[in-house]
C-alpha cells in the first residue's frame, strides 16, 4: 500500500452499521472508490468474484450515487472494515433481492489477498445472514459457487448452507467450463441452529 | 354520457390484469390521464379520498414515467383502474400503497371516481380482488387501511370485507372545518385465509 493510499484511508471516519469481532460492516463510501476499483480489477480477486469486465473509478463512484426517493433497494452492500488494522478490506452484501419471494443472493469478496484464509469472509457472512433473517425478513438466502473455488465451498458448508443443485458447465472460467454449485439457507433452519444469537 | 367518457370508451383497448364479476382490474393507461385528473379534483370524490390539493394533468402524467434501472422489480405502490365490464368504462382506481417489503404490510386504497357507481358494492368486489392479489401473489403479511368517521360507506365496506378494527386515532383528520377520528382497520394473511376457507 502506498503512503498516499494509507493517508486516504486514515482520513475517513467509519460508522459501523453491524459490529463483529475482527471486522465491522460499514456503509460504502465514495472516498474509497479507488480502493474498490483496485479490488475489482485485481486478477487474483476477480477470478473468484467472476468479474470479467474492467471497472473504472467512475463505475465505482456511480454505485454510491444516492438512490431515487422512496424506492426499495434490490441490493445492499457493505464494506468489510478490519477493526485492528483500521482499513477496508472487502465487500459483502445481498444482490438480486426479490421482495415477493423473499430471497436474495449473498456475495462476499476479500479484496486484499493478505487477509484470505483467516475466516474473515465467514465472519462477515455470519453477520450478514443474521441481518438478512432478523432485519430484512428473508425466507431464503442462496449462493452459487463454481467448482474450483474450494474456499467458498468450505465456507458455505461452515455457514450451514445446504447444497440444492449442481448446474452443469454453466460457468466459463480460465478457458474451461465449470459446474456451479447452488447453495441455500432457509430462515427456519437458521433460527433452529442460532437460538442463542437471538 | 359526457364526451370524455365516450372517448375513453372507444379509443382504448383494455387488457384485464385481474378479472372480477362486474369489474376487472386493469393497468393504468396514460390515455386515461384526463379522466384520473377529473376524479382526483372532483369535490364530491376527493371529499372521501381526502385529497386536499389540486392535481394538475402534469402531476397525473408524471405517474406514467418509467422507473429507473435497478428499481424495476420492486415498487412501494401498485394501482389499478377499476373497469366496468358491462358499461365498458373506467370508473375508479384501487391499489396498495406504502408497501413495506420488510414488515410485509401495505395500505389499501380505493376510489370510485364516477359517483353514479357509488353504493353498488363495487369497491367491495374490487377490494376482495386486491386482497387476494396482496396475499397470494405479493406474499404480504398484513393489509391495513384508515377510514375517517363520517365516511360511513367505507366503514361498512371495511366491515363487510372482514377487516378488523384495531384502533381509533383521535382527531387525526381535518375534514370540512372539523377534526375527525381515524379508524384503523387491518387483516392478516392468516385471518384472510381462515375467512375464505383457503
Amino acid at each position: 500500500m502506498t503512503e498516499e493510499q494509507k493517508n486516504k484511508e486514515k482520513e475517513i471516519e467509519v460508522f459501523p452499521f453491524i459490529e463483529g469481532e475482527t471486522i465491522d460492516l460499514v456503509a460504502g463510501n465514495s472516498k474509497w472508490a479507488d480502493l474498490y476499483c483496485k479490488w475489482n480489477n485485481d486478477p487474483k480477486v476477480r477470478r473468484y468474484a467472476r468479474d470479467i469486465w474492467p471497472h473504472t473509478i467512475e463505475d465505482e463512484k456511480k454505485l454510491y450515487e444516492p438512490s431515487p426517493d422512496r424506492h426499495t433497494k434490490e441490493s445492499v452492500i457493505f464494506t468489510i472494515y478490519h477493526k485492528r488494522d483500521k482499513r477496508p478490506i472487502g465487500f459483502v452484501g445481498f444482490g438480486r433481492i426479490n421482495w415477493v419471494n423473499r430471497n436474495a443472493n449473498i456475495f462476499a469478496t476479500i479484496g486484499e489477498p493478505e487477509y484470505w484464509g483467516k475466516g474473515i469472509a465467514v465472519e462477515a457472512n455470519k453477520l450478514l445472514i443474521k441481518y438478512g433473517f432478523t432485519e430484512l425478513n428473508f425466507h431464503k438466502i442462496y449462493a452459487g459457487i463454481f467448482t474450483p473455488n474450494k474456499r467458498s465451498l468450505r465456507a458455505a458448508e461452515k455457514l450451514g448452507f445446504k447444497k440444492e443443485a449442481i448446474i452443469k458447465e454453466t460457468m466459463y472460467v480460465d478457458g474451461q467450463y465449470h459446474d456451479e454449485h447452488k447453495f441455500a439457507l432457509f430462515k427456519r433452519d437458521w433460527f433452529k441452529s442460532n437460538q442463542n444469537e437471538l | 354520457m359526457p364526451e370524455q367518457k365516450a372517448n375513453s370508451k372507444e379509443e382504448i383497448e383494455v387488457f384485464p390484469f385481474i378479472e372480477g364479476e362486474t369489474i376487472d382490474l386493469v393497468a393504468e393507461n396514460s390515455k386515461w390521464a384526463e379522466l384520473i385528473c377529473k376524479w382526483s379534483n372532483d369535490p364530491k370524490v376527493r371529499h372521501y379520498s381526502r385529497n386536499a390539493w389540486p392535481r394538475s394533468l402534469d402531476d397525473i402524467k408524471k405517474r406514467f414515467e418509467t422507473v429507473p434501472d435497478g428499481y424495476r422489480h420492486t415498487r412501494d405502490k401498485v394501482g389499478f383502474i377499476i373497469y366496468h365490464k358491462r358499461d365498458k368504462l373506467p370508473i375508479g382506481d384501487i391499489g396498495l400503497n406504502r408497501i413495506d417489503w420488510v414488515s410485509r404490510n401495505a395500505n389499501i386504497f380505493a376510489m370510485i371516481g364516477e359517483p353514479e357507481y357509488w353504493g353498488k358494492g363495487i369497491v367491495g368486489e374490487a377490494a376482495q380482488l386486491v386482497l387476494k392479489y396482496a396475499f397470494t401473489e405479493l406474499n404480504l403479511h398484513k393489509v391495513e387501511t384508515g377510514v375517517f368517521t363520517p365516511n360511513e360507506r367505507s366503514l361498512r365496506a371495511a366491515e363487510k370485507l372482514g377487516l378488523n378494527k384495531e384502533a381509533v386515532v383521535k382527531e387525526a383528520m381535518y375534514v370540512d372545518g372539523k377534526y375527525h377520528d381515524i379508524h384503523k382497520w387491518g387483516l392478516t394473511k392468516k385471518e384472510w385465509l381462515e375467512k375464505n376457507k383457503l
